[in-house]
């Protein structure tokens, strides 16, 4: 009798707690990282009813744990092709098209060679000129914001990962005091922790391990702590070494400060760094060493001619100089070091950066940094301390004096001779005359010539060599005179003679053949056109008054064409390209690292979709299911209900029985 | 495998998005035209799109250099055609002058005649452009091509020797003009003989040639450019073996060879390789006679020899018969120079027309890739946004279907 009364009641509390459990999943459809809830009971040993019930989650560790590797290497990838789709925008955006601006500023020089005494013909060609300056910045501020972005977003993310520790650490406190009561941690607390981990877990790679007091321990994929069991490590966000503007995570772990800065993070600040290090940075300095080589051609080109006023030309474009970083660890941070590019090795820039590292205060290693690595071995230099030192072969040279000596041993310094302030990227000489259309020279036959012979200038290679005060020197080879050997004498501007060259090789380089030869050398070359008779004379003489002369400009319009330009790898021993070809290896170089961002966006969305999907079959809840719950356990409650009532019965039968 | 609520409506969610993304890239080709908005659509298509542009702008340049050189020709022939009519008129006037018939009123009359169309030659050979550049002068378009010196009457080439290429290919470069030095410097003046070096009894020498077309041809065979010394020829008039015949004479050359030998007469003529050589005198003397370099004279100095040769009353018949032969043969090879320069006119507007048509077909050629490359078939995009179109319909309808089923709609 009583015991029938304690199996109703039992039955009844117990089916109300079923009932409560399956309200508690169909109100809850709908929360963030709910884990539907079970409730189980045990039958009473003594066949006296239910005994006691458990309230569980349905949950799989490996399905959970599966999650979070995929929540962290989706985020990653999501995060680095957002940024990198604004950078793939910006460099393919049809407004500030680099690639327009190099072909326009050529069709400007054919223009103006179409017509050389035309003012504004020229004034069009340095117009062109400045708007591709104009470009070039533009789309390296744009890039410079993007990192500046980059970098305030890793800046603030700190504070977020900071307080999702405390949060998983304070969850870890309430769950080991929970566990030691009877009903152990409640699932809604549960869940709150697997919500915590599973945001952290957004940003950075992380694993977790469940220890035996039921709390998680959280630590990066390379080992750094950053939930324990009884304390937290912290975020904070320094700059970054040697440049300080780039911002770098460190984490705090017991008073000792562990750097990140090599570490590779994974999750979206994973995504971050990779972004702006390699991304935004790698095409800056393509950009730095298109705009240089733009300007160094055009420049060298420029100062083989003559201008519209008879002067030698100058330079067209502004180069800056670049100044080193320094690392933390040097002696003195006022010590500096400059580098300028080399006028006329423009196409042996790389894009590579160099590190500067001092073996003595006056000896010095400099080694190419090159995709991430370092040379094994130095580099060759041309020159001594305190400089300039020329890179040899690489298009640079490097300066020592500013800091007058000061340097120690083990003094580090990272060198991007790419990598400028784009702003002092700009045109010096803005009149249009001062671009140099007319070749240097000119040749002239003699009064008395009869044939129709006449010399031609081949090449110019050097002006500096024969050429001063706007004015061919008396001392370079400049008159040409038949003898009555058919072969060519060479005398200088006073008549005195210099070499001879013979006549039988069909008037070809007429320097370069003469004997005894040309010391020094000459800087060009001439050619004979025709068969003179013995007797002719030729000269040869500063291009003065000839203002329409477009053989420099058509020197001008041909880089177009010229490979002047470094590329990244040795193609069989060639390794230059053309402005057209480096600008389109630097789009199609962010193009393909777009595309096969997306294509890694959505393996890993399919990945991530399919671990949720088993997450959810787990641990949702599907309303359908807990609406036949429901059914079912109204209608066990109902029936024990009954026997409740019925146990009444007996009980005021036997009452009355005994009246 | 459960399906839960959350996964029906995420399923249906994710689908909705997708379909709403292609309709959206489908939308964005139809009104754009362009396949693909950024490199990381197709970074391999853009790239090889931007070469094409790239080539089409070059040969959009080179086209329209094409056109300003033909612009520039057009105008050098035209002036050059106006130069060969007025020197044409010039060498029939010397014609008529060297008429016996004509007197010393009609020579003033031709000689201001030949004024005229000096000065509109020199017009001509001082043409500007419509830059103000003289076309003549070479490079230094600034200066005048040709000034006259007052003191002397002659007229020089105060231009340069420089010429404009246009480059209208890739690898093709056109001469942009001809300067005055090859046009009218290069034009050689009358060949002669020159007289030097009386000796003995021989009081004067005269040459005259008689015979333009064998005396050029000894010339061009028998002119030494190495040694001066070789164009020298002696004339020795020898007293007789035998008293009482005519002195005798023979003609050596620099080696001392005899190339002519002969009886002598004073003040009759020798024919010698198409010169009448008159020399007076008697035994014994000789005289030097030596082939005249070559040299050139521009037209504008033919013509002022000429003008003053028909004013100049003192010159004797033989003289004057030089001097018209000279300006003949000066205009004829001025002209000769003036034709042969329209001739390679001609030529380089055949190569630009054919390097011109070569590029205009590049530029459709690259132009019908890029096509190809990237830009949007209209009709495959405009199927797509419809088939989107209808697909995002379904989807919208399905989504009602399914999110209205729940049972517990059945239980009472």
């Amino acid at each position: 009798m009583a015991n029938l009364l304690q199996i109703g009641t039992s039955g009844v509390l117990g089916h109300q707690q079923m009932l409560n459990t399956t309200g508690n999943n169909i109100s809850n459809v709908n929360t963030d990282g709910y884990s539907r809830q079970r409730t189980q009971h045990n039958s009473q040993t003594d066949n006296m009813g239910l005994a006691r019930s458990v309230t569980g989650r349905e949950v799989n560790k490996f399905a959970q744990a599966e999650l979070l590797i995929d929540t962290s290497a989706f985020s990653n990838k999501e995060k680095f092709l957002a940024e990198i789709t604004r950078t793939d925008q910006v460099l393919s955006d049809k407004s500030n098209n680099m690639a327009a601006g190099v072909s326009q500023l050529f069709e400007s020089f054919h223009t103006a060679n179409d017509d050389p005494t035309s003012i504004s013909n020229r004034q069009l060609a340095i117009t062109d000129a400045k708007t591709l300056a104009a470009s070039f910045r533009n789309v390296g501020e744009q890039l410079n914001n993007q990192a500046k972005t980059a970098n305030s977003e890793i800046a603030d993310k700190p504070a977020m990962l900071n307080s999702l520790i405390q949060d998983v650490h304070g969850l870890n406190k309430q769950v080991m005091i929970a566990d030691s009561t009877s009903r152990g941690a409640s699932g809604a607390l549960l869940d709150q922790r697997d919500v915590a981990i599973e945001s952290l877990a957004k940003e950075l790679d992380i694993s977790t391990i469940v220890n035996d007091n039921k709390s998680i321990s959280i630590n990066l994929l390379n080992g750094q702590p950053l939930v324990m069991q009884n304390s937290v490590s912290q975020f904070s966000a320094i700059g970054g070494d040697p440049d300080a503007s780039n911002v770098e995570l460190v984490l705090n772990v017991d008073k000792n400060t562990m750097p990140l800065q090599d570490v590779n993070l994974g999750g979206r600040i994973g995504a971050l760094l990779e972004f702006r290090d390699e991304t935004v940075y790698t095409s800056l300095r393509e950009i730095g060493q298109l705009s240089l080589g733009v300007a160094d051609a055009v420049n060298s080109q420029n100062k083989m001619g003559l201008d519209l006023n008879g002067d030698m030309g100058k330079d067209i474009y502004t180069i800056p100089p670049t100044q080193a970083k320094h690392y933390s660890g040097n002696s003195n941070p006022a010590h500096v070091i400059n580098s300028q590019m080399i006028a006329g090795e423009g196409s042996s820039l790389t894009t590579s950066q160099y590190q500067v590292s001092m073996t003595s205060p006056m000896t010095f290693d400099i080694y190419e940094i090159k995709n991430g690595e370092r040379s094994a071995n130095p580099l060759a230099v041309n020159g001594t301390y305190p400089g300039p030192v020329e890179v040899t072969d690489h298009g640079f040279e490097i300066d020592f004096s500013a800091a007058a000596g000061g340097f120690q041993s083990g003094d580090k310094f990272l060198m991007s001779p790419t990598l400028f302030n784009l702003n002092d990227y700009d045109i010096t000489n803005t009149q249009p005359e001062d671009i140099a259309l007319a070749s240097i020279l000119q040749a002239k036959t003699g009064a008395a010539n009869t044939t129709t012979s006449r010399l031609a200038v081949t090449e110019i290679s050097d002006p500096s060599l024969s050429f001063a005060n706007n004015d061919l020197n008396l001392t370079a080879p400049q008159q040409v005179s038949v003898n009555n050997s058919g072969d060519f004498d060479i005398f200088d501007g006073n008549g005195t003679y210099m070499a001879t060259s013979s006549g039988a090789l069909t008037g070809q380089d007429l320097f370069a053949n003469a004997i005894p030869p040309l010391n020094p050398g000459v800087g060009y070359e001439i050619k004979m056109d025709g068969q003179p008779n013995p007797g002719e004379t030729f000269t040869l003489a500063y291009n003065r008054d000839s203002i329409a002369d477009n053989s420099n400009g058509l020197k001008l319009a041909g880089l177009e064409n010229d490979d002047k330009l470094r590329k990244n790898h040795n193609n069989n021993g060639e390794n230059q390209m053309t402005f057209a070809e480096g600008i389109s290896t630097l789009i199609s170089t962010v193009g393909n690292q777009t595309r096969a961002a997306r294509v890694d966006s959505s393996a890993n969305e399919a990945k991530l979709v399919q671990s949720q999907n088993w997450i959810e079959s787990v641990s949702g809840v599907n309303l359908d299911e807990e609406a036949a719950n429901m059914v079912r356990y109204e209608q066990a409650y109902n029936a024990s209900a009954q026997v409740v009532s019925i146990s009444k019965e007996i009980f005021d039968t036997i009452l009355n029985a005994a009246r | 495998m459960r399906i839960t609520n959350n996964q029906i409506f995420s399923r249906s969610l994710q689908d909705m998005s997708q379909t709403q993304k292609r309709l959206n890239t489908a939308h964005s080709q139809v009104t754009s035209q362009e396949k693909f908005r950024t490199s990381g659509d197709a970074p391999a298509e853009i790239a090889k799109s931007n070469y094409l542009n790239d080539e089409i702008k070059k040969n959009t340049q080179y086209q329209t250099n094409g056109l300003m050189l033909k612009g520039t020709l057009g105008l050098e022939e035209t002036t050059l055609n106006n130069l060969h009519i007025a020197m044409e008129r010039g060498r029939v006037l010397s014609v008529r002058a060297l008429n016996g018939a004509v007197d010393k009123q009609d020579r003033f009359a031709i000689a201001l005649e030949i004024g005229q169309v000096q000065k509109e030659v020199f017009s001509l050979v001082n043409t500007k452009n419509a830059n103000g550049d003289f076309i003549f002068s070479g490079t230094s378009a600034h200066l005048q091509a040709y000034v006259k010196d007052d003191q002397t009457g002659q007229y020089s080439y105060r231009g340069n020797e420089q010429d404009n290429d246009i480059q209208i290919a890739t690898n093709v470069y056109v001469s942009g003009g001809d300067n005055g030095k090859r046009v009218f410097e290069s034009a050689p003046a009358r060949l002669i003989m020159n007289t030097s070096n009386l000796l003995g009894n021989v009081t004067a020498v005269e040459t005259e040639v008689i015979n333009q077309g064998q005396f050029d041809n000894f010339h061009a065979n028998n002119y030494d450019h190495n040694n001066p010394a070789n164009n020298t020829f002696k004339l020795n008039v020898i007293a007789p073996v035998i008293p009482g015949n005519s002195d005798t004479f023979e003609l050596l050359d620099s080696s001392n060879a005899v190339l002519q030998s002969g009886n002598f007469t004073s003040d009759q003529g020798i024919q010698f390789n198409g010169v009448k050589i008159m020399a007076t005198g008697s035994a014994v003397g000789s005289a030097d006679i030596s082939l005249a370099p070559p040299h050139n004279v521009n037209i504008l100095n033919t013509l002022e020899n000429l003008k003053e040769s028909l004013f100049d009353t003192s010159l004797s018949k033989e003289e004057f018969r030089e001097r018209m032969a000279d300006a003949q043969i000066g205009i004829e090879n001025a002209k000769y120079s003036v034709i042969s320069t329209m001739s390679t006119i001609g030529g380089r507007n055949n190569t630009i027309e054919r390097v011109t048509e070569s590029n205009e077909s590049f530029k459709v050629i690259n132009q019908e890739a890029m096509a190809i490359l990237t830009e949007a078939d209209l009709a495959a995009a405009m199927t797509d946004l419809t088939k989107e179109q209808n697909v995002l319909e379904m989807s919208y309808k399905s989504f009602n279907k399914i999110n209205n089923l729940s049972l517990f709609n059945s239980i009472a």
